[in-house]
């Protein structure tokens, strides 16, 4: 008889058994083949032909081992098997083989996983894209240390149209003394400076700040030092600070320019520190921060109410915005008492203060817009879920026998939940780690596109809060998706399960609702995001539609700011810019040129009290306060401004010609309702006293021309756009700032070259900035409204696809598994464009319930989205027709394809099929 | 049953109906490995058939899982055996699973049914 320890010994090599245990297996074993050798040559066998024959009983050389490792004598974890209660495994070995399953059927089922990977990676990485915008926009705190106790504090005086001025010197200095609820206060000013002499000469955007400022903001310099409080004093304040961008490209670099001098316009300055790589306040463009310093007369009560700066403020610990509200409130009540004969002016103006955390305020504009979008990217993650889970539902529908039978060979519930859980979490993951490269990729995209201009649009970057949300997400979504069949299944008695669906071949009747209810879920709220994205468009062809009161096209703007050392006065700002136009106006291909002090949608904006001359006030009625554009004649040419009556200004409006004033629309419509305003006269106040009698020292000017109102500030103004502007002529009253307004005849960009080349034969020096075609002026505008726009119908183009999907999906399984049926229907005689009926209205009706169902929540939601819109209801019933119709065209599309299939069923061969 | 060899079922019996025919057959009485895969091949008329290197690991299996416990026998002149018998907990999953027997008979015969259809 053979020795079959060594044929067995090799076998159990590999394991690291115990030499104890190794015996014993080998004594075992050999036993067995020794049994089974003594049968063979009973049997009639010769010994070596039963001997071959007995170790043949060893399959493939390693089985044996294979089959051994996963034992707990073999030194590893136990196997998982499908037929016995999970509870005494480890978890861990447990997972690992519940996700090698899964991979396995997964791969089988290579088409479900696609369609929930790419479904997924698309939503998720939308979400991604988004959830990084939201997250650096609104719910990260401001870079600065404790930011939450950092405020702004700004007038208002909304009577007056002026919802948020900023707030005035005076005011600043009287705040000091509330240190009980500041810890610390500053004023900033938004400023650009000719850096640089000669040809190395660039406009860089700056900020005027008072010594205070970085202390507010907690900041510490990169090298040098802040700014103290002596930097603070007029004529002591020729030092500058510079952001780290900035110092790289200058001589010295980071390490050497502290000490160097710096020429901002005709001034030099001190270079004293280096603000760290990471600084931006609101904007990383700013490179230079200059100290700001007040004389007696710029803190003197006299300027109290002017607002002309921004402050910020730092919470004393433990006080909050509504002390500090309350302190600054009794401050201004205080300041009104001494205001006199402006007291009831400010009071019809409604003015106050208000004390706002900095973090909400910057974010003001944005929010709204922001949260809608959130909320309709995680509508749209919402429908893919579903979606998935869906298919997930159809799959598991699929695989109940499967499933059954593992059940009926002792798989606890628990377990197949577990292992269905595990399938769907690998596919949601997958998709999820492809949505986060299409978030970078989306984000990047995005970035590009100038991420309409949102504030603290820099920080936006996808940090790990940002990857953490969207792989929990991606984990949430598997394990509900994956438990919504399971539960299902597991609900039910999976034995009779089986057998009835053995017998029947068709779904249940609670899968078969749960599907269809999923669909109607999906068509509710893609309806809802089509109607909120069909509302924005709507809403964005109406602001399309605004006049903006001038014909933007071939019109080349540009400004020039000539400076304190070469144009002293007023004379030679006023040559400077009349010599300009001249040159400019031969230039070929211009048609008409002006010079204007205010740009329209430039931002350099400016706006005075004006009052007609016997225009009685009425009580309680605030004062005016209307646009003021300074400009020549030819400005309202270029923009072709209608002229409603009178007429434009001429090269004969100069400083010693009479003063006159053209006055829009609007303004004359307020000031001489019913008669005609030319040949009245106009006055601004120089001091309070001149409204009740206007004194001696006032301007009057007489009315010439009324022009059409013309839209400033973008196509839909704010409430300042309806008290109107008013145009003086530039040569009577000249300001440093020049805005260039240049029509051409064709090519804006040829004339653009031509242009800067005739300023530079005035004043090397004056370069012409902020160059823009209007319409890019007005085309930028739109940005903030047109790119949540594009967004929405993104996000509504995909909830269309993928509601139309899902019903594709739940038909084309309805009708593969109703062949049988639709067989017997034709075979009785029914007609395939009955069929066709038959499955358009099964699909319709789940369309028009989701239809319905989506209809009460756009009523719900009609609130949330009314502050987007513009020129239609959040009911507009276009919107809505359109929606429907679009919602109904994809959903007979989709219906089609599976209807068609049914109705090339072969009843000869539905009948025969088992 | 027909064509037992066919892969898939031979993986899952394997796995898990395996474990309970063979907790079935030591309920009886307790049995020697070799004792073990000739009844299972008889009763079977042959067609399900267990080979040696996927019969032991299975049994160790179970012993792990403490539903059977196996010891050593020793008779003069022979070699020792390993003789197998069904311990308590076993007895009880065993019974678990025969609840759903039948089911797991229907199951058995779709499966099989269906490779036929």
């Amino acid at each position: 008889m053979p020795d079959w320890a060594p044929h067995v010994r090799s076998r159990l090599a590999s394991l690291r058994l115990s030499p104890t245990r190794e015996n014993e297996i080998v004594d075992e074993l050999s036993q067995h083949l020794e049994d089974r050798w003594r049968e063979l040559t009973a049997g009639g066998a010769s010994p070596d032909a039963a001997t071959r024959q007995a170790l043949a009983d060893f399959r493939d050389g390693d089985l044996l081992a294979r089959y051994l490792a996963p034992l707990r004598q073999a030194r590893a974890p136990a196997v998982v098997t499908l037929g016995a209660p999970a509870m005494r495994r480890q978890p861990l070995e447990t997972l690992r083989q519940d996700i090698k399953l899964a991979l396995r059927m997964l791969v089988k089922d290579r088409g479900f996983a696609a369609t929930a990977i790419l479904t997924l990676a698309l939503c998720v990485g939308a979400n991604g894209a988004l959830f990084s915008i939201v997250q650096a926009v609104l719910l990260r705190p401001l870079p600065f240390a404790d930011s939450r106790r950092l405020v702004v504090a700004y007038d208002a005086f909304p009577g007056a149209g002026v919802e948020r001025s900023s707030t005035s010197v005076p005011n600043y200095f009287d705040r000091l003394a509330l240190t009980d609820v500041f810890d610390a206060q500053a004023l900033y000013q938004w400023w650009r400076y000719r850096v640089g002499q000669g040809a190395s000469v660039e406009n860089v955007s700056a900020m005027n700040v008072t010594p205070s400022f970085f202390n507010v903001l907690r900041v510490s310099p990169y090298r040098g030092r802040l700014f103290t409080e002596a930097d603070g004093t007029p004529g002591r304040n020729s030092v500058v600070l510079v952001s780290h961008a900035f110092a790289q490209k200058q001589a010295g670099g980071v390490d050497g320019i502290v000490g160097r001098h710096l020429r901002l316009d005709d001034r030099t300055y001190q270079v004293v520190g280096v603000l760290p790589e990471s600084f931006a306040f609101l904007s990383p463009e700013v490179r230079v921060f200059v100290p700001l310093a007040f004389n007696e007369e710029e803190r003197s009560d006299a300027q109290r109410w002017g607002s002309n700066h921004e402050s910020i403020g730092r919470l004393a610990p433990g006080a909050t915005i509504q002390q500090a509200q309350a302190r600054v409130d009794a401050l201004n009540a205080a300041a009104l008492a001494r205001a006199g004969s402006l007291k009831s002016v400010l009071e019809n103006a409604r003015y106050h203060s208000v004390i706002e955390s900095l973090e909400r305020d910057i974010v003001r504009d944005a929010r709204d817009a922001l949260q809608l979008l959130w909320a309709s990217v995680l509508f749209v993650l919402l429908i893919a879920g579903v979606n998935i889970t869906n298919l997930s539902l159809l799959r598991a529908s699929g695989r109940i026998r499967d499933l059954a039978t593992r059940h009926a060979i002792g798989a606890t519930r628990g377990r197949i939940v577990q292992q269905l859980v595990t399938e769907t979490t690998i596919v949601t993951l997958l998709g999820g780690a492809a949505g986060l490269g299409l978030a970078f990729w989306g984000l990047d995209a995005l970035k590009k596109s100038g991420l309409w201009e949102l504030p603290r649009a820099h920080e936006i970057h996808m940090d790990g809060v940002v990857v953490a949300f969207m792989l929990g997400v991606s984990v949430l979504l598997g394990v509900v998706v994956g438990a919504v069949p399971a539960l299902q299944l597991a609900g039910l008695n999976l034995s009779s399960m089986m057998r009835n669906e053995g017998r029947s071949g068709t779904a249940s009747r609670g899968a078969r609702h749960a599907r269809r209810a999923l669909v109607v879920v999906q068509v509710a709220l893609a309806f809802v995001l089509l109607v909120g994205a069909g509302l924005l468009l709507a809403s964005f062809r109406e602001v399309l539609g605004v006049d903006p009161g001038f014909r933007a096209e071939h019109v080349l703007t540009g400004r020039v700011n000539p400076l304190q050392t070469a144009y002293p006065d007023d004379a030679a700002v006023r040559s400077y810019a009349m010599r300009a136009l001249d040159r400019v106006r031969v230039v070929p291909g211009v048609e008409a040129a002006g010079v204007s002090t205010f740009l329209p949608f430039s931002w350099n904006d400016s706006s005075n009290v004006i009052v007609p001359e016997g225009y009685v006030v009425s009580p309680g009625e605030p004062l005016v306060s209307p646009n003021r554009l300074l400009v020549s004649d030819g400005y309202l040419e270029a923009l072709r401004v209608p002229l409603k009556s009178g007429r434009f200004f001429t090269p004969n409006d100069t400083d010693g010609a009479p003063k006159v004033v053209i006055v829009d629309e609007l303004l004359a419509k307020k000031f001489w309702p019913n008669t005609n305003p030319i040949g009245r006269r106009v006055y601004s106040p120089n001091q309070p006293e001149d409204l009740a009698k206007p004194g001696p020292t006032v301007t009057w000017r007489q009315v010439v021309g009324v022009v059409g109102a013309v839209k400033l500030r973008g196509l839909i103004d704010g409430e300042q756009a309806r008290t109107g502007a008013y145009y003086i002529p530039y040569a009577q009253q000249p300001e440093r700032g020049v805005g260039f307004a240049i029509r051409t005849a064709s090519d804006s960009a040829t004339v653009l070259s031509s242009v800067r080349r005739a300023l530079a034969t005035i004043d090397p020096e004056l370069q012409l900035f902020d160059v823009f075609l209007m319409s890019e002026r007005v085309e930028k505008s739109l940005t903030p409204r047109k790119t949540p726009m594009m967004l929405a119908l993104g996000f509504g183009g995909v909830a269309l696809l993928l509601a139309s999907l899902g019903l594709y999906g739940v038909l084309a399984y309805q009708v593969g598994q109703r062949t049988r049926e639709i067989g017997i229907r034709m075979a009785l005689g029914s007609d395939r464009a009955r069929i066709l009926r038959l499955v358009l209205r099964e699909g319709l009706v789940l369309v028009l319930v989701g239809v319905t169902i989506g209809f009460t929540g756009v009523l719900a939601l009609r609130g949330v989205i009314a502050s987007q819109l513009y020129g239609v209801g959040p009911l507009d019933s276009s919107v809505l027709v359109v929606v429907t119709v679009v919602l109904a065209v994809a959903s007979v599309l989709a219906c089609m394809a599976p209807a068609r299939r049914a109705t090339q069923v072969d009843p000869v061969v539905a009948l025969t099929q088992q | 049953m027909t064509d037992i060899n066919a892969r898939a079922l031979d993986r899952e019996l394997k796995r898990g109906s395996a474990e309970l025919l063979i907790l079935s057959l030591l309920d009886a009485r307790p049995r020697h490995g070799y004792d073990l895969s000739k009844l299972i091949e008889t009763r079977s008329g042959g067609q399900l058939k267990f080979h040696i290197d996927s019969l032991y690991p299975l049994l160790y299996r179970l012993e792990e899982r403490r539903w059977i416990k196996g010891v050593w026998v020793e008779k003069p002149d022979e070699r020792r055996r390993r003789i197998y018998r069904l311990t308590p907990e076993g007895r009880r999953v065993l019974a678990d699973q025969r609840q759903t027997w039948a089911a797991f008979v229907e199951a058995v015969r779709r499966v099989t049914g269906d490779d036929h259809a």
